[in-house]
């Protein structure tokens, strides 16, 4: 017999949000809702009265910023140091370009029919002249540097409700695809995730068999757009100011927490096929799963650790 | 007399018949077919899609000969 899971779906930061808790009861749902309704309006780049617009509207001065949005700035830039910039939390300049300057509903729903392409002047490496005050908890934005944190915003969310959740929680939360699962499972013999095949919806590549680990999937199949004739997706290439041209559809990478899948799925998908994979075999507790436009699908070598 | 003794014999051997058909049918009841969902474990479970490797970094395999899947109680996927 199974025991009680308190389970529920809401929406929140331009998706659902998915929650599973083994032996809890529904309290515990209302405290992830809140957790994900209090950091989406810090963190959103698209919430005008968001702490992080506010921190984008201010550049050149120190910036005295909560615990929380200090800590995901800081973890986004530090990402960025790993991954040598390929995670590139700058990048707001090179979206708006491509068209991405409003919530992606408004994108799908037709609003850049008419849009004309302003491309901005592109820049790497911004994310190093980010100042950071760990005294005063103040962050300063060189002048003309913005921050997105939507390459992390889910998974960083995803682990800090996990968090909250307490030691020893046996709990499932998934944003829209980045999750966190801790503890067995409903029947303790760890949580199942399908892994969406980027050509048919309805399918899985395969399923993973995961305990206390981080998964995430990102890829160009979702969230696109066309523009002036040309195709356009969210995943930046920071060489190039523009979307990547990766030969992978998606990529699925499970770490130790949500936020280094968010991360590595996101760099290995950017590095593309040969140089994606290499880079995430240098992490020895991270693996990952890469499609391609052809349909092979790439695996890291440890992989089968997780498979179901 | 030999009327008498090749029916005797008849019935020997109808009784012999049908004494081993009842055995037979007994031996069935006592020992039923498994029913269809008590099959041996190993052929219930479908076999799992591994992507195939070849190598420290890099490993591929066509989609086109997917497996029925395990269980699952969330997905993953691009957003």
């Amino acid at each position: 017999m199974h025991p009680e899971i308190a389970a529920a779906e809401f929406p929140a930061m331009g998706g659902t949000i998915e929650v599973q808790a083994v032996g809890c009861d529904a309290a515990v749902v209302a405290r992830v809702q809140d957790l994900f309704a209090r950091y989406e309006a810090i963190l959103s780049r698209f919430i005008p009265e968001s702490e992080l617009c506010a921190l984008n509207n201010g550049p050149g001065r120190p910036f005295a910023a909560s615990p929380v949005l200090f800590d995901a700035v800081n973890e986004a830039v530090g990402w960025a140091c790993v991954t040598d910039g390929v995670f590139d939390p700058t990048v707001i300049d090179d979206l708006e370009s491509a068209g991405y300057d409003r919530p992606f509903d408004a994108i799908a729903s037709g609003g850049l029919a008419t849009r004309t392409v302003k491309r901005a002047r592109h820049a790497t490496r911004r994310w190093r002249r980010i100042d950071f005050d760990i005294e005063r908890n103040e962050i300063t934005l060189p002048e003309g540097v913005r921050v997105d944190l939507g390459g992390i915003g889910k998974g960083y969310t995803v682990d800090r409700a996990i968090a909250t959740l307490g030691m020893g929680v046996n709990a499932m939360v998934n944003a829209s695809g980045d999750l966190y699962a801790a503890g067995g499972g409903p029947d303790g013999d760890g949580w199942y995730v399908g892994v969406q095949d980027p050509f048919d919806s309805a399918r899985d590549v395969c399923v993973l068999n995961v305990s206390d680990r981080g998964v995430a999937t990102s890829g160009s199949v979702k969230r696109h757009w066309t523009m002036s004739d040309t195709r356009y997706h969210h995943l930046i290439d920071t060489r190039r100011g523009t979307s990547s041209d990766s030969e992978l559809l998606t990529v699925t990478a499970i770490a130790l927490t949500a936020t280094h899948a968010d991360v590595l799925a996101k760099t290995a998908f950017l590095l593309g096929p040969r140089d994606g994979m290499r880079f995430v075999e240098r992490f020895p507790d991270a693996e990952c799963i890469g499609v391609t436009a052809k349909g092979d699908v790439l695996t890291t070598t440890g992989i089968s650790d997780y498979l179901a | 007399m030999a009327l008498r003794k090749h029916l005797a014999a008849k019935l020997v051997a109808a009784g012999a018949a049908l004494a081993s058909m009842l055995g037979i049918w007994a031996l069935v009841r006592l020992d039923p077919p498994a029913p269809a969902d008590a099959a041996p474990a190993a052929a219930a479970t479908p076999a799992t899609q591994r992507p195939a490797q070849t190598g420290r970094a890099q490993a591929s395999k066509s989609r086109a000969s997917q497996p029925v899947m395990p269980k699952r109680q969330t997905r993953t996927r691009a957003s």
